[in-house]
């Protein structure tokens, strides 16, 4: 096999594997969720975004790192691409993973809502998408 | 019974006095609930105040007026920590749009304001409105606004983006809070007005024993003396009876006989004749006076006779006088009484002031009743002039014969004559 075509098809793997862990997850079903999304970069870190509707016409919006270290992360929740929360935190679990909870306001049409953490240490970078129709 | 007691002084001043009270009892009610919902509503309009100044306003920025989802969602974690009072808030644009409230379903829709919330919004300060369940807004939110009040206020973002803050309160609350003042200001109030309408009442009753006690005495007194009035012209007209009538009256018999005796000369026949009608004419005026002093002991058998006492000066005046009495034999006497003074007074006008020629005395009865009838053909009156009543005296024999359920009635015309009719019980 040629070089440059074991090169294109590693490129195209890669490109593959980044677009599953960074696809929209358009859910269907009860409780929306992004499922388990290996984290970018040198990681054996997951994440995960599920969203709870509620009846008053929120969201409980849940994002969980599931990390194998002790680092700090920062994090961020956004809603159609504004931030509507973000912070630090450091997993102290036991399994050293982390979860983040916040209620966003289910808006008229849809609602793209992305957590996003990087492990300010290793740069590691977990994101978990959710379309809400 | 009751309408004996309903009349009393006591009673009146009490239905007089509670219609008082009642009608003040409304009015300060009115005003007080005026006065404690404005009270309740000013509460509310402070507490909103208070969250537009401590929650809301320190934070808000232009991204909420522009209807960003994070201002949305950050808001809306503010408006979640919201308790008490307060059901639902929106946050307005001044175009309509409801950039956040807490009914989700709502936030982003358009709805018109209110003249009062744009006003506020445009001029700044609180205004407030009952909540309208038939408007567009509230017909669309999930949230029932039945009796709800809305407070709302104008609140700037740090770039000066204006928004108006709503917030809705239930109104029993306030209405609650309204009775709790009103509990207090009916007790201040009406309870010092009935005590002293209670004391007032006592003192009124008080009052009302001693002008009766003194009334009491007074008619007795009136009594005794109308009793020793009485007497006195009773005693008079005896006297004048046993005494100088009887002597008048010996002495014209005499002198009469002396008139007719031919052994006395002619021209002194003639003189004791004319001395002897004098003293019948003396007799007579006498007879009248003494029935004007005190009325005869009067009983049915008697009322001719008295009657033609009475209308003995009308003869003395010119006026031919008649007297007819028929069917009276067993009247009672204060029927027969009455008949006789409501004649003398009707007698003594037409001697008085009629100028008539003829007097006619009629009185009949019948299984039931008596009629008497005076009349006269002299110069009448107008019965529509002012004092027609009063001039003839009638007035009082009038409200005497009323009170033993009889009728007097004055007929007359101007150059008409006179009639005075009256209809009593036999009995």
């Amino acid at each position: 096999m040629p070089s440059r075509l074991k090169t294109t098809l590693a490129l195209g793997a890669a490109l593959g594997v980044t677009t599953f862990a960074f696809a929209s997850v358009a859910v269907a079903g009860d409780p929306p969720s992004s499922g388990r999304i290996p984290c970018k970069g040198d990681s054996t870190a997951d994440v995960r975004l599920r969203i709870d509707v509620d009846d008053s016409g929120r969201f409980n919006v849940i994002g969980v790192v599931f990390s194998d270290d002790s680092d700090i992360w920062s994090w961020r929740m956004l809603h159609n691409d504004d931030v509507s929360y973000k912070g630090e935190v450091q997993a102290k679990a036991a399994d050293l993973s982390f979860r983040i909870q916040r209620s966003m306001v289910d808006l008229a049409g849809t609602d793209d809502i992305v957590f996003r953490a990087v492990n300010q240490t290793t740069n590691e970078v977990c994101r978990a998408e959710v379309v809400v129709d | 019974m009751l309408r004996t007691i309903l009349r009393t002084p006591v009673a009146t001043f009490l239905i007089v006095a509670g219609v008082v009270l009642a009608s003040m009892t409304v009015v300060t009610n009115r005003a007080a609930e005026h006065a404690a919902q404005d009270l309740g509503i000013s509460a509310r309009i402070d507490t909103t105040r208070l969250l537009t100044r401590s929650l809301l306003e320190p934070r808000l920025r232009d991204r909420l007026v522009e209807g960003r989802p994070q201002a949305i969602d950050n808001i809306d974690q503010r408006a979640l920590e919201i308790g008490g009072d307060v059901v639902r808030i929106n946050l307005w644009r001044a175009d309509g749009t409801l950039v956040y409230s807490t009914d989700l379903a709502l936030v982003g829709q358009k709805f018109e304001l209110t003249p009062g919330e744009q006003r506020v919004l445009e001029r700044g300060g609180t205004g407030y409105e009952t909540a309208d369940p038939d408007s567009p807004r509230n017909r669309a939110s999930a949230t029932s606004v039945d009796g709800l009040v809305e407070i709302y206020t104008r609140v700037r973002s740090k770039e000066n983006g204006r928004l108006l803050f709503e917030a809705y309160y239930r109104l029993d609350d306030i209405t609650s809070r309204r009775e709790q003042i009103l509990s207090v200001f009916r007790f201040n109030t009406l309870a010092p007005l009935v005590a002293m309408t209670l004391f007032a009442a006592v003192m009124l009753q008080l009052l009302t024993r001693q002008v009766r006690r003194a009334s009491r005495e007074r008619e007795r007194l009136l009594r005794t003396a109308i009793e020793a009035s009485d007497a006195e012209r009773r005693r008079i007209a005896r006297d004048l009876h046993d005494g100088v009538v009887q002597d008048i009256a010996g002495t014209a018999f005499t002198v009469s006989g002396l008139a007719r005796d031919p052994a006395v000369p002619e021209a002194s026949r003639t003189l004791l004749e004319s001395a002897s009608d004098s003293l019948r004419d003396g007799l007579k005026s006498l007879r009248s006076l003494l029935a004007e002093i005190h009325p005869p002991d009067l009983r049915a058998a008697g009322l001719r006779a008295a009657l033609e006492d009475l209308t003995a000066p009308a003869a003395s005046a010119g006026i031919a006088a008649s007297v007819s009495v028929d069917g009276v034999e067993d009247a009672a006497d204060a029927s027969v009484a009455l008949v006789w003074r409501v004649a003398q007074e009707a007698v003594r006008n037409a001697t008085r002031h009629s100028g008539a020629s003829t007097l006619a005395v009629t009185v009949r009865a019948t299984a039931e009743q008596i009629v008497l009838e005076v009349v006269d053909d002299g110069v009448g009156f107008d019965p529509s002039g002012d004092r027609a009543s009063d001039r003839f005296g009638l007035r009082g024999m009038r409200s005497l014969v009323a009170d033993v359920g009889g009728e007097l009635e004055v007929t007359s015309a101007v150059g008409e004559g006179t009639k005075v009719r009256m209809v009593v019980s036999r009995r």
